[in-house]
């Protein structure tokens, strides 16, 4: 587990990380960290165009061949000119189409309640989307991914980006609720068959946020992340409410 | 046409304005991609993907968050460190002879080219003018992928050390480029 890092610890990442030679949970902190400070913003700012400069220091060599350039320009005629994810990965994007079916055939409560469904999506996409640019603006690696995090309607008002490189997976959080006690969220992998299987527990800090990252299991069955708050630690099946889940 | 305004028209599926960036930048990332991976045919490869990634990510090109070249150099530098590390095989340094002949003054080009080659030698006259431990070790994270563990290890060197010389070389170069930039200015 990672705990939120401080200036004096981003004082002694920062470097590395704008070189991008950090693994991906001390990545994950330093950008977390960023969000907040403004005093490593400034300097992420000053020092971005310095690492970039180190590029140019390399020896000049000769154009590549030309060939290049021409499957270069094959490749992308090969392309499809528009990328569409699929329409039900985005919710919102069906709002257009159900104001219409409201229109045309006048169903009333029931589209108007759906409608407000969609808007409601819509919204915590938007807060999602907000919060993950947020902190990926400074993210230099170009080789991390990050997948959908989904809440729990309990949990909804709740921002949380997941980080994938390889087996490694960071999950930076905000605004969990203050825990108490023993309380913990405690993390589950969720196997295909509906095997589960503990993972390490933590806690946020006073602000509920936090990054974590994880060893996904060697069985790659395990194809979903649950977190789950709990009044203890060391439990072997979950207990508590469900807060979110990642499906990978 | 600025590279702003090509980048735009390539978020927009313009093959052409990709063609005049590759014109202007391939040599440059070409340049990079040799000077990490050594290897002649790799370093294609990297100049391949990295238009192709130019074209199909353009729409999240953001100018604010700095210029189209630095981004450009960024996705090809990631590119070639994934394939160094790939291959387990982290060079010393180019194994090819470079032409390093190339200077400013026999430029012709679009302005931002050469103020951007301008801007090349003078980053190495800072390179040049670091102490050697913390020039090699930004070397060594920068072009060899290195992490600063690894640094401490390749170089017998303390890894509180290896960290120290990073932020001090990196804080170095931008205070000599400010200083530079303002002696320009004058």
């Amino acid at each position: 587990m990672i705990e939120v890092i401080d200036c004096e610890q981003a004082d002694e990442l920062l470097p590395a990380y704008m070189l991008d030679v950090l693994d991906v949970e001390e990545a994950v902190a330093v950008a977390t960290h960023l969000r907040t400070c403004e005093r490593h913003r400034n300097e992420w700012q000053t020092l971005r165009p310095i690492v970039d400069s180190l590029a140019l220091s390399a020896p000049v060599a000769e154009m590549p061949p030309t060939a290049i350039k021409q499957q270069l320009l094959l490749q992308i005629r090969s392309t499809p000119r528009v990328m569409h994810r699929p329409l039900i990965a985005r919710p919102a994007a069906l709002a257009p189409i159900l104001i219409a079916l409201v229109v045309l055939f006048g169903v009333g409560g029931w589209a108007l309640s759906l409608q407000s469904q969609v808007s409601t999506q819509q919204a915590q996409l938007d807060r999602m989307t907000t919060w993950q640019k947020s902190i990926q603006q400074f993210f230099i690696g170009t080789n991390v991914q990050t997948l959908p995090v989904k809440f729990t309607d309990q949990f909804a008002n709740d921002q949380a980006t997941m980080y994938v490189v390889n087996d490694r997976v960071a999950l930076a959080v905000q605004g969990l609720p203050t825990l108490s006690g023993d309380q913990v969220y405690q993390c589950w992998w969720l196997s295909d068959s509906n095997e589960v299987m503990p993972g390490s527990s933590f806690k946020t800090d006073a602000n509920g946020m936090g990054v974590w990252a994880w060893q996904r299991p060697a069985d790659s069955d395990y194809h979903i992340l649950g977190i789950t708050l709990e009044n203890q630690s060391g439990l072997t099946q979950p207990q508590g409410p469900l807060v979110l889940k990642v499906q990978f | 046409m600025d590279d702003s305004a090509l980048v735009a028209l390539v978020a927009r599926r313009d093959a052409n304005a990709l063609s005049e960036l590759y014109d202007r930048y391939s040599r440059l990332v070409y340049s990079l991609a040799l000077r990490v991976v050594g290897e002649r045919n790799l370093a294609e490869e990297i100049v391949l993907d990295s238009f192709y990634s130019v074209w199909r990510a353009a729409g999240s090109f953001v100018e604010e968050r700095g210029r189209f070249v630095g981004w450009l150099m960024s996705v090809a530098r990631h590119r070639a460190i994934d394939e160094l590390r790939r291959l387990k095989v982290r060079p010393e340094g180019t194994a090819v002879e470079l032409d390093d002949s190339l200077k400013t003054s026999q430029l012709d080009g679009p302005e931002e080219m050469v103020d951007m080659l301008r801007q090349r030698e003078v980053v190495r006259e800072v390179l040049s003018h670091l102490p050697e431990p913390q020039r090699k070790a930004l070397e060594l994270a920068y072009f060899g992928g290195l992490t600063q563990q690894e640094i401490a290890v390749k170089t017998s060197t303390p890894l509180g050390t290896v960290k120290t010389r990073i932020r001090l070389g990196l804080l170095k170069m931008r205070d000599e480029l400010r200083r530079t930039q303002d002696d320009q200015n004058i």
